[in-house]
């Protein structure tokens, strides 16, 4: 066969390759967790960043599960190319080892640490001597999203939730997915109850386990399988009535019409011992691997200054690191996150212990024992105390 | 051919109805889909959630591609997709036809080679993938910006259809053809390049569609395997569970013009082109 | 395979015999370019295979351990994915088998257009699968196309769920999305062999006097039945494999399968032991599947002779 010209069209994706990489400017990977909705916004906050420092930033925009897979993975290689990543406040401890201190990258260290809450920033260090491994990027906590068309008042506490459970069988919905969400819904219960996640045989836990018995009557039959975005869903398509979620809820709601409008933010109920809402939140790391620590801790001082916060509050309705960073807080989004907002004083950390994984997993496979699988309270939570003390004692 | 076989001594005009009934629903269920798919693409986000939808959408935008452009760097995606395809086709044809070729040669090792790849066909990639992550992460191929390991993955796929695609066509391919070409003078390779191979160019054509439309639709392995710059089809599958539909849908569209492309584009080569007459007659 | 004498001797390779020792460069040669496809399955799949294996059944300080065995055999997900992963093939199967052999023995008599239809029949399995999986999914869910349809048919009550979780139907519906990406597969195989057969054997029954039906309960059926047996053989063992239309259309939780689990455990959780316990139990499935194939092709060849 001769040559032909035509197998020249062949050639075109490889010199589009070559073509990519023109640029003289230093160039950074930046690794978050962000909805494709939240994309354009952000990406405008981090122009603002390129044009100031002339450093270029491409955003790879994936699950927490994937930065980690991908972090995890760089370690092992020993060579990486993410510079910053985000995750997930219950993934910190998994991956401190990838991590790299940020004492000589940042500037404003002791700016946060007293701007931001303790809880907050009690999880950021590792290790003896203590170095701080991460800065946090939002923080957010969950809250009540029901159905003001099927509900004329939401529960203020305990008593309400039950009888709202009763006039609405079948329409009740928890994440109660075989995850860390899970812990992230049934934890609050228990701290509304007095109870303490480390001490599963302690006084509070029996309570919030039976009250879950006693609300499991009207649970959706598809509560197994829910998720963070499958509850959500059943929301929209009014198959439940009441479900608690993080702030990102909200942004899906709004953006569908939804909210304000057939659906409203609440305060989670109030148990025997008051109100509580779990904290989380998406924190920035630099990970060992990175082929430019020095520019990536650059980005990091710009997106935990006090402006870009503002920005980012504006912009995406975020939950600022930085007290005053809620005076940015546009009127309009706190009457939409007006539930959030008034569970700002009950937010609560969940222990920053170092066997915290597996300690999530106990109460994720003892809950599921419990409500499933018809295993005996009292029972179930004796033994997860004795797994919860072996790994505590074993740390 | 053999003539059209005629069931019954008349048509019954009542089976003329049902049979007509019936196409037309198969070109309803089969084409439709798709179109909707288009439709979906073109259709603005803010009315693509108003219930119930219409066959065509109130107004067409192209809300959909801007947003994807302006989020998403497209043409790393589109490129990675079309070279991992394209060096997945190459490596399977340069190892795979010479592999065919020898395999006829060798009697009864080269059956069993054939067979090899056959046993390799049923294996599933979900199953190999995740060991393989494993292998790949230290030598750096997990997640390569090239996508230099999901080529390798996806050689696991493509090469066992090189090969028995080779192998069926050298296998009919007359000895005298190289015989008279090694009488001529040629040595083994000679014969190989100058007179087998472009004996089976429709089968080397056939190949190359094949390997490269598994390559460009495969997303088992570029799921687990590619990360931070993806194919085409994990995209479509990251918008499609956000909800973002119009977005995944834009991205489908897109896939489907290269398919369509080398199809066309290969079909002709080898019915009318420099290709022509490659293909054996049975 | 036709066996002559080489017709000179030297540097000539007899192409019709296997080699004789005269020629041992070249044949190295020759045996070497065979051998590299096989040298690839071994390093990239069975390797790995080997790893999985040992993943599974060791811990992290390398000692034999059962522990992840019995962790994932007693995870729920997991063993609602045997049921599915077994549920699917079966009922599949038997729709392909159905509708496949119902197209071609329908196309068998079209006369005008043939090629037109048979392009529109393999559409399904032409798209790229994603963008099938997708065309479907904006049909099916419950704001699709589908509900929407028959809602201006008769108002928002008669919308369905069809993906509903923990509904009959949704299993239904996965199951005949993916049947029906395959179908055209078997309706060609089938399609191919009626139209090989002599269409004297069809003229022959109709002048003894059967009428359609009996020609092809009678004639067609049987004859056809060897290929369609061995594309059913080749479907079953294909579906067992299923992996993308589950996840897909309603994701893991809702109905897990071998593949999706695994997927599952390995993205979700990063549990790798996990992961490959479920991939190699499919693998070891698949193994049982692709015999039991095998021994349907031998006895199908027996059938026909």
């Amino acid at each position: 066969m001769s040559f032909k010209p035509w197998t020249l069209i062949f050639l075109f994706p490889l010199l589009l390759t070559a073509c990519g990489g023109g640029d003289d400017r230093p160039v950074i990977n930046f690794a978050a967790a962000l909805l494709p909705a939240e994309r354009a916004p952000y990406m405008e906050v981090l122009k603002d960043f390129e044009q100031e420092t002339g450093i270029e930033v491409r955003l790879v925009a994936q699950q927490y599960e994937q930065i980690r897979s991908s972090i995890e993975a760089e370690a092992k290689a020993d060579h990486g190319r993410l510079d910053l990543v985000e995750l997930d406040l219950y993934q910190l401890p998994l991956l401190k080892d990838a991590m790299q201190p940020l004492g000589g990258l940042i500037e404003n260290e002791e700016e946060l640490e007293a701007k931001t809450p303790a809880d907050a920033w009690a999880v950021t260090t590792f290790g003896d001597p203590p170095a701080l491994l991460y800065l946090p990027h939002r923080l957010n906590w969950q809250a009540l999203i029901y159905d003001a068309e099927k509900i004329a008042a939401p529960p203020e506490t305990w008593n309400d939730l039950l009888a709202i459970a009763q006039a609405h069988p079948g329409a009740l919905g928890y994440k109660l997915s075989r995850y860390e969400g899970l812990v992230c819904d049934v934890f609050p219960i228990l701290w509304q109850a007095g109870g303490d996640p480390l001490q599963p045989g302690g006084p509070g836990a029996i309570e919030a386990v039976e009250f879950m018995l006693q609300l499991s009557k009207a649970f959706n039959p598809a509560v197994r399988s829910y998720k963070e975005q499958t509850i959500l869903d059943a929301q929209q398509l009014r198959e439940i009535v009441l479900h608690p979620n993080w702030p990102f809820a909200v942004a899906q709601l709004r953006g569908k019409g939804m909210l304000p409008g057939p659906m409203q933010t609440a305060p989670l109920p109030a148990g025997p011992a008051g109100r509580a809402t779990v904290l989380g939140g998406g924190y920035l790391g630099v990970p060992a691997t990175a082929p430019r620590p020095i520019e990536a801790g650059q980005l990091l001082d710009y997106l935990t200054s006090g402006p870009t916060q503002r920005r980012l509050v504006e912009k995406l309705g975020w939950f600022p690191i930085r007290e005053e960073g809620w005076e940015a807080f546009s009127e309009e989004d706190r009457t939409l996150y007006a539930g959030f907002l008034a569970m700002r004083e009950h937010v609560r950390a969940r222990p920053n212990v170092a066997a915290y994984a597996e300690i999530s997993q106990v109460w994720q496979e003892g809950i599921h024992a419990i409500l499933f699988d018809d295993e005996v309270p009292a029972a179930a939570l004796a033994r997860m105390q004795a797994e919860i003390d072996a790994l505590v004692a074993g740390q | 051919m053999n003539g059209f076989p005629t069931l019954s001594a008349r048509r019954a005009p009542r089976g003329w109805l049902i049979s007509a009934l019936g196409l037309a629903l198969l070109l309803i269920v089969n084409t439709l889909p798709p179109l909707l798919v288009v439709r979906q693409a073109l259709t603005p986000p803010d009315e693509a959630v108003q219930m119930p939808l219409r066959l065509l959408p109130e107004s067409f935008s192209l809300q959909n591609l801007t947003s994807l452009w302006t989020t998403e760097p497209l043409l790393d995606r589109v490129t990675l997709s079309l070279g991992v395809a394209l060096a997945t086709t190459l490596l399977a044809l340069v190892m795979g036809f010479p592999a065919g070729w020898a395999a006829v040669r060798l009697a009864r090792a080269g059956r069993t080679i054939a067979s090899l790849s056959l046993i390799s066909r049923v294996l599933p990639p979900i199953v190999i993938a995740i060991p393989l992550t494993a292998i790949l992460i230290p030598l750096g191929l997990y997640d390569h910006p090239l996508g230099l390991g999901l080529v390798l993955a996806h050689l696991t796929i493509g090469l066992p259809f090189a090969v028995l695609l080779a192998y069926a066509a050298f296998r009919d391919l007359p000895p005298e053809l190289e015989e008279s070409a090694i009488v001529n003078g040629c040595g083994t390779f000679e014969a190989f390049w100058r007179v087998a191979l472009p004996s089976v160019r429709g089968a080397v054509a056939g190949a190359f569609i094949l390997v490269f439309l598994l390559s460009w639709d495969e997303f088992a392995y570029a799921l687990l395997i590619q990360l931070t710059n993806r194919t085409l089809p994990p995209l479509i599958y990251y918008y499609t569970n956000y909800g973002e539909l119009g977005v995944a849908s834009t991205l489908a569209v897109m896939m489907l013009v290269p398919a369509v492309l080398v199809i066309a584009f290969l079909q002709g080569l080898m019915t009318r082109g420099p290709l022509a007459g490659g293909v054996r007659d049975t | 395979m036709n066996h002559r004498e080489p017709t000179t001797p030297g540097r000539l390779i007899d192409p019709t015999r296997p080699f004789s020792t005269n020629y041992w460069t070249q044949r190295r040669l020759v045996f070497l370019l065979a051998a590299a496809p096989a040298v690839g399955y071994l390093l990239l799949q069975f390797w790995p295979l080997g790893r999985a294996l040992g993943s599974a059944l060791t811990d992290e300080a390398g000692d034999w351990t059962t522990a992840h065995l019995t962790r994932v055999w007693g995870d729920r997900l997991f063993v609602r994915s045997l049921g599915y992963s077994l549920l699917v093939p079966v009922v599949s199967v038997g729709l392909e088998a159905v509708v496949g052999l119902g197209m071609a023995l329908w196309f068998y008599e079209l006369r005008r257009g043939r090629f037109f239809w048979r392009t529109v029949a393999i559409v399904p399995f032409a798209l790229p699968e994603i963008v099938y999986l997708l065309t479907m999914k904006l049909v099916f869910r419950q704001n699709g196309y589908l509900n929407s349809a028959l809602w201006h048919g008769g108002g928002a009550d008669w919308t369905v769920g069809w993906l509903e979780p923990g509904r009959p139907l949704m299993t239904l519906v996965v199951i005949l999305v993916d049947a029906w990406r395959v179908t055209p597969i078997v309706f060609l195989i089938v399609l191919t062999a009626l139209e090989q057969l002599p269409v004297s054997y069809v003229e022959a029954a109709r002048i003894d006097g059967a009428g359609p039906w009996q020609i092809r309960a009678r004639v067609l059926v049987p004859l056809v039945l060897p290929a369609l047996l061995v594309a059913l053989a080749l479907r079953a063992v294909d579906a067992f494999r299923i992996f993308a239309t589950p996840l897909v259309l309603v994701g893991v939780e809702a109905m897990p399968v071998l593949t999706s689990v695994a997927y599952h455990y390995k993205a979700s959780a990063n549990d790798v032991p996990a992961a490959n316990i479920a991939a190699l139990t499919l693998a070891l499935g698949l193994l049982v599947m692709s015999l039991t194939a095998w021994a349907l092709v031998w006895a199908g060849r027996r059938f026909r002779a």
